[in-house]
Formats: structure tokens, sequence, C-alpha cells
């Protein structure tokens, strides 16, 4: 069964994020920042990370760094709020797997994680 | 060098020439018109001289032949008196002298007591008269001796045409001579006329004879037996008639002569001879004539002289005011240069140090005013090498501190400016002159030049020369407020800049942050939404359906909303960025259309692509490209009811150009002008959603790509908005054989 690491600060949107991913049959796990996201990344198994950038603490930038510190194959994706030009572009130079744009259409988010959960 | 003055070497030079040859020429003449006046006297003089010695021999001849006549012939036939005489020896000794004596034409004899005994020629009706009226018997009688008279008068003769030469007949001479009676002897004037006549011819001298009474016995062309009388108050003539020869100048029928006087001894005449002065002079005529010439000639020479040599000193002086026109204008080259090479307080040195070396100053001073202390403070000076008194310096603060703007701005001699109550101590300063620096109306400053004591004064051009060396000094100072305020400008410039930059970013930042704080709640209003619509938590019946539907496109519109401010806001702050490259529009065209005809099929309408004319490449960005185009079809869906929109791609001869067509309402034309401004819908009376913002970004995209746009609108039919952007030159040819271009895209 595919598994889910949802990072965000937000509880509004961790229970979005949880409710459009687990109706399409994905295990969702719910961090709410990115010292936790870090943490969980290590306790168990992930085949994706959502990862908010703005958060309190551990933001999603340095998160996604430690997470691919320990677990470099692990796909992180950027989802945020910030949709200025070029912010998809800098994401992807980070080191994010893949960006998407808040608000998203949730057909959109279930097909970005099905594509990465599927990937060799 | 300094040179003599043009005219006062024209004076010296006929001074040392003129002079000298006229006071020549005039002594020449003088010398040789008296000498030859001398000599006309002298000529006359003597003329006169031979004249009357010749008039005396020969009535001192007549007289003696009388004498001797009546001594030897006369005597013997008179001897014993009246009651003795022999008649008949009288008479015919009488006819016998006048035969022999040609100039006596008559000859007659007296008793003593006048009464005319004889007469030959025989005159019958004279004999017994008594003559003793005559001037030669009262002559006679008083002398008693033989008697010569003037222009005698006698019972014996009528006309005035003859002398009467009278001697007594005595008994032989003894113890005491008995009168027996006169002799008389008539001599006619003839004889001396003819004399005076041929005399005149001979040597050109008229000789006249005048008797002792001042009756004129003979002169040139004198009518015998006419009575003329000399002039009564010719004051020589009196002279000569006691005896004392005489010359002197006079005018004789309007001719100028020269008169000698020369008395004739014994008679009591005088005989004048009178040469006319043209003959006199003639020798000194001439020879003035010819000194004239020399002179004429002289002078012509002086002139010609005084020309060459006037051209002379002209060229010298041309030459000279050139060199010191050159040497001005080196003066104020140096100061212009100065202005450009050096700056402030350096230059100013310069420009005061050519100012004095310009109008030959001992000193110079330039003074800048201060407005601030309201002080003109000097801020360069210069002396002569002979004036490196350092109390100078203090000198010309002095002469340059007092100074206030009005003061400095009416130039002039400094010494009547210091006259004006300013403690400036004179001692040893000469001329001077002092001259503005202004700029404009504004007085920045004064440059001022002075001489010693005793030197002479400045002149009028020196005051224009130190004018334009203060127009360089208005140069350094003006350069140097332009300097000062250029660097505060920039200064306040980068300041703002700064400032604005700050701003900028703070604007920047606003944006972001904005943006991310309400796609956050968006992000759950069209998630949700979604959810309920999914209905995986129960589902929704109709009415719930449309009213979360309702939540969900009022949260897409905000969305859009947002997006469209933070794009206006990028191309306003420059901060647009395009990825050009050339492109076919046709296939984006068509894209556009099938995103949005769903849009249109919800109300019904018709959405058709076509192209016209071909699809030439242009140079663009795709995606805004797409904005653009999707900007202007969702607005004209907008406010269209029924009918359709139409894409309409136009191949111009340098352009391409793209129109959306409707069938909407129109826009009014008071509206046109302003349908490209930001949040400027048309009242359209129904409930019609967007932002507001889709034309007035459209507009700055095609203005960004170099392209132009505009819109054809009729109420009620419809409007027409199009935009055009160039055809991308250099990409044309190879796009154009890679994909022939699409006819028409069928809906």
């Amino acid at each position: 069964m595919t598994s889910v690491l949802l990072v965000d600060d937000d509880p509004r949107m961790q229970v979005l994020g949880r409710k459009v991913l687990e109706r399409q049959g994905y295990r969702v796990v719910v961090a709410a920042d990115g010292g936790e996201a870090a943490a969980a990344a290590d306790t168990e198994p992930f085949d994706v990370v959502l990862m908010d950038l703005e958060m309190p603490r551990v933001d999603g930038h340095q998160a996604m760094r430690l997470i691919k510190a320990s677990h470099p194959a692990l796909p992180v994706v950027a989802v945020t709020a910030y949709a200025m030009a070029g912010d998809s572009e800098r994401c992807r130079e980070e080191g994010f797997d893949d960006y998407i744009s808040k608000p998203y259409e949730i057909g959109q988010l279930r097909s970005l994680v099905a594509r990465l959960a599927t990937r060799p | 060098m300094r040179l003599l003055s043009r005219r006062s070497a024209v004076v010296f030079f006929f001074v040392i020439t003129g002079v000298p040859i006229a006071l020549l020429i005039y002594s020449a003449i003088a010398i040789s018109t008296s000498s030859a006046v001398a000599q006309a006297e002298n000529g006359a003089a003597g003329s006169a001289q031979t004249s009357a010695v010749f008039i005396h021999q020969r009535f001192e001849a007549v007289a003696v032949q009388v004498d001797t006549f009546a001594k030897q012939t006369m005597a013997p036939a008179m001897q014993g008196g009246p009651n003795h005489y022999d008649m008949a020896g009288i008479g015919a000794g009488l006819s016998d002298f006048i035969r022999v004596q040609g100039d006596v034409d008559t000859a007659f004899v007296t008793d003593p007591q006048g009464q005319l005994v004889s007469i030959a020629p025989q005159r019958n009706d004279l004999v017994g008269k008594y003559l003793t009226g005559d001037d030669w018997y009262r002559g006679v009688r008083a002398q008693n001796s033989p008697f010569v008279s003037g222009l005698s008068s006698t019972a014996a003769r009528q006309s005035l045409d003859s002398v009467a030469i009278a001697t007594p007949v005595t008994s032989r001479p003894g113890a005491a001579p008995v009168l027996y009676g006169y002799v008389v002897a008539l001599f006619g004037l003839q004889q001396i006329q003819e004399f005076v006549d041929e005399f005149q011819a001979s040597n050109g001298t008229g000789v006249c004879l005048v008797d002792s009474a001042g009756f004129v016995l003979a002169e040139p062309g004198l009518e015998p037996g006419s009575v003329t009388s000399w002039p009564a108050g010719d004051a020589m003539m009196r002279g000569a008639l006691l005896g004392h020869p005489g010359q002197a100048p006079m005018t004789h029928d309007g001719v100028q002569e020269l008169a000698a006087y020369a008395p004739v001894p014994g008679f009591g005449w005088v005989v004048v001879a009178d040469v006319p002065r043209s003959v006199a002079l003639g020798a000194a005529e001439r020879l003035r004539m010819t000194m004239l010439t020399i002179a004429g000639i002289l002078a012509v020479m002086l002139f010609v002289g005084l020309v060459v040599g006037w051209s002379l000193v002209h060229r010298a002086q041309q030459s000279a005011s050139y060199r010191s026109r050159m040497e001005s204008l080196t003066r104020l080259n140096e100061a212009a240069r100065a202005v450009h090479a050096e700056r402030g307080l350096r230059a100013l040195q310069i420009i005061a140090s050519r100012a004095r070396e310009l109008v030959v100053a001992d000193f110079s001073a330039l003074g800048v005013w201060d407005p601030e202390t309201r002080r003109m403070d000097l801020v360069a000076h210069d002396a002569s090498a002979d004036l490196s008194d350092p109390a100078l310096q203090h000198l010309a603060a002095r002469l340059i501190e007092p100074r206030k703007p009005a003061l400095a701005a009416s130039r002039g001699m400094l010494v009547e400016l210091i006259g004006d109550g300013h403690d400036v101590d004179r001692r040893g300063l000469g001329p001077s002159l002092l001259v503005p620096v202004t700029a404009g109306d504004r007085v920045l400053g004064c440059l001022a030049v002075c001489r010693l004591e005793g030197s002479p004064d400045f002149h009028s051009l020196n005051e224009s020369q130190l004018l334009q060396m203060s127009q360089h000094a208005t140069s350094v100072l003006e350069k140097a407020r332009h300097d000062t305020e250029r660097e505060a400008f920039m200064d306040r410039l980068s300041d703002t800049n700064a400032e604005l930059e700050r701003a900028n970013q703070l604007k920047s930042q606003f944006l972001a942050r904005m943006s991310h704080e309400l796609r956050t709640p968006l992000s759950a209003i069209i998630g949700f939404s979604e959810l309920l619509l999914e209905g995986g938590s129960g589902r929704l019946n109709q009415d719930q359906r449309g009213d979360v539907n309702e939540i969900a496109s009022a949260g897409r519109l905000l969305l859009d909303v947002i997006n469209d401010i933070l794009d206006l806001s990028r191309i306003e702050a420059g901060r647009m960025r395009l990825d050009r490259e050339p492109i076919r529009l046709g296939s984006l065209l068509t894209d556009v259309a099938s995103a949005l005809r769903p849009l249109a099929h919800e109300k019904a309408l018709e959405l058709r692509v076509a192209i016209v004319g071909g699809d030439p490449p242009v140079l663009a960005d795709p995606l805004r490209f797409r904005q653009i185009v999707t900007n202007l079809v969702s607005n004209a869906l907008k406010f269209t009811r029924e009918g359709g929109v139409t894409i309409r791609l136009l191949a111009l001869p340098k352009e391409v150009e793209v129109s959306v067509l409707d069938t909407g309402i129109g826009i009014p034309p008071p509206a046109l002008e302003y349908v490209f401004d930001e949040f400027s819908q048309v009242e359209s009376g129904g409930g019609l959603e967007g932002t507001g913002l889709g034309l007035s970004i459209a507009q700055r995209l095609v203005q960004l790509h170099g392209g132009s746009i505009g819109v054809d609108s009729e109420v009620g039919v419809g409007s027409r908005f199009w935009f055009r952007l160039p055809v991308a030159a250099g990409a044309a040819a190879s796009l154009a054989l890679a994909a022939p271009p699409a006819e028409e895209a069928a809906p």
C-alpha cells in the first residue's frame, strides 16, 4: 500500500490532503513541520513526501535537504502557495522532485502522487 | 618698444626737413630780390644822374654861348646905354645869333628897365614893351649873371614851350661895370623832349625834367606846349629841388616803378628817371621763379618722404599693435586653458596672473563674494617681481574685501570707489581698475588691477581686456558651483534610487506575501468544494451541488484576480520576462479555442477560428500569447449573449493581426478609450464575472511584444478587439519551409 507523508502546518490543508488521498486508497501520515517530517521519514518508509514550504521551526527547504540526506531516492514534492513566476524552477533546482501550487485541483494532486509512487 | 605717436612722428619729420629748406629758399629769394632791387635802383639813379648832367651841360653850353654872344657881339652895339644903342648892329646880331643857334628860335634885347629894344625874328609890335613881369627878368636882375629860367612865360612869346636864358650886358670889366641891358634867348623844349624820347627808346628808362616851380619841362610822350605840373605832395621832389638826390618807388599810370631824383646843379631843376619795376626786377623775378620751382620740387619730395615715412611708421605701429594683440590673446588663451585644465583656486590664480600681465599692472587681486558670510573674500592675487612684498596680500585684501556686489558691479577706477568711506590705505597705489565677475545678473566677485603711484593711467582697452579675463573667472566659479550642485544632486538621486529600490522590494515582498496568504484559504475553499462535489462523503442533491459549485467558481475567480494582479504588478515593475521564440500562431489559436469552447457552449455560443492569408511566424512568448488571446476571447464570451465569437488570424505585409470578433452588446463610444484601463468593465446590467484586468494585461503584453492593440465597436452589433505583432524577419524563411500554414481550423 502506497504511503504518503503529508507535511503542512495548516490543519485545514492537513485534513484536505488526507481526505483527497485516502479516498484514493493511499496511506497518509501527517507531519506539522519539517522536524516532525524528517523524524517520520526516518521511522517508517514512504513512497512520496508532499512538503509545504513555509512552516514554523524547520521549513520545507531544510526538511527536504534533511530527508534527501538520508533517503536520496524518496521523491519530495513542493506543495506551496508561492506561485510566483520561477518558483517552480527554483524548487526543482533546489532538489525537489516536483512542484504543485496551491490551490490545486484535487485530481491534479492525485495524478501527481500516482505518477511518483509507481516510479521504479 | 614704444614708438612715437604718428602725429608727433610727422611733426618731427616736418620740422627737421621742411624748416631748413623753407629757410634756405626764403633767404635765397630775399637776397636775390633785394640785390636786384638795389641794382635797379642804382640803374635808375644812374639814368637820372646822367640825364641831369647831360641836361645841365646842354643848357650850360647854351648859357655860355648866350653869354659869349652878349659880351662879344652885343656889348659893343649896346655900349653907352639905351641912348647910344646901335640899333642896326643889335638887330643884325640877334638875327645872326638865331640863325647860328638852331636850338634858339627867338632872341631879344631889353634895356636895363626891361623895355624890349629889339627882337629876332623881328616883331615890331613888341618893341618898346616892358617885360618886367617875366621870370627871366626877375632871375637875372637878382643874380646879375647868366640865368636859366624854368618853363618860362614871357610877353615876348605866348606859348609855354621854351626856357629863357638871360644874361646881362655890361661894360668891359673894370672898376665899376655899367649895365647896358639884357640879352635873352628862348630855348625850345623840343630839343629836351627829343632827348628824353631817345633815352627811353634806348634803355627803357623814362626821364622827366621838372623845373623849380614844379612844371614838367619834358617827359616821354609830352606834347610840346602842354603844361603839366609834378604832383605837389612829392616829398622826394621837394628834397631834390633843394639839391638832395633820392630814390623812391612810385606808381605811374598803374605801373609799379622805381624812381630816382637827381637835381640839375645851378638851375634848380630836377631830373626824375623812372624804371618800371618789372623791368628793374626782371632778373630777380626770374631768380625767384627758379627758387620757387626748386622749392616746389623739394616740397613734392618732402611730401613723398612724408607719405613714405608715414606708411613706414604706420606699418611699424600696426606690427606693434599686432604683437600686443597677439600677446593679449596669448594671455587670454592661457587663462582659457587654465579654466579647462585646472580647477578652483589654481585656475583663479592663473587668471589673476594673466590679468596682471595683460594690462601691465603691478599687482592684481581676485575676490569672490560669499553670500552666506556677506564678504568679498580674496582668493587670488599676483604681483610683479619687484613687488614681492608680503604686505601686498594684506593690501590686496584691503582692496577686495570692502567690495559689496553692488559696488563691484559699478566697475571703474578703484581709487574712485575707495572714496566711498572704505578704510583702504592708498599709500603707494597709483591708477587702478576694477571689474565685476558676473554670471548674468549675479555678481560672483571682482577682479582688480593696480599700478604703482606715478604710473600711467589705464585706458578703456584695458577695461575690456580685464572684462574678458573676468569672464574666465566666471567660468571657473560657475563650473565649481555646477560641480558642487551636481554632486549634491547625484547624492540625492542615489538616495532616492535606494529608497525606491527598497520600496519596490517591499512591494514585491508584499505582493508575494499577499498572494501566499490568499492562496492558502483559497486552497481550502476550492479543495473542500471539490471534495463535496466528488460525493465521497455522501451524495449532494441538485440544489446543494449548485451551491457548492458557486463556492468553487467564486474561489477560482478570486484566484484569477490574484494571478492577474500579480501579472500586472510584475509588468509595471518591469519584471515580466518574455521568453520569445519564432512561432506560428494558428495552432496556438486553435488550442485557446479548444480550452474555451466549453465556456462558449455553456452559453450556447459558437467559437470559431479563421486563418486568412497565411500564418507567418512571429517572435513571441507562447505562454503570454495564449494569455493575451484567452483574455480577449474570455472578454468576448462574457459580453456576448447570442451568436458567436470568431478568432481571426490575418497576415499583413509586415505584421500578423489577430482579431476577436463578437456579436455582443458593443461598447458605447465614450467608453472606448477607457476599455483597456484596469477595472473598467462596461455597465452591462447583468452580473458579469471577471477580474476587470484581462484587457489591461492583454494590452501590456502586446506592447511588451512591440505590437499594437485596439478595438472597434458598435453598440448592439458587436466588437472587434485586435492586436498586431511584427513578423519575425530572420526566422520567417526557415519556418516557412518547415510547416505549411493551415488554412482554417474548424471548431
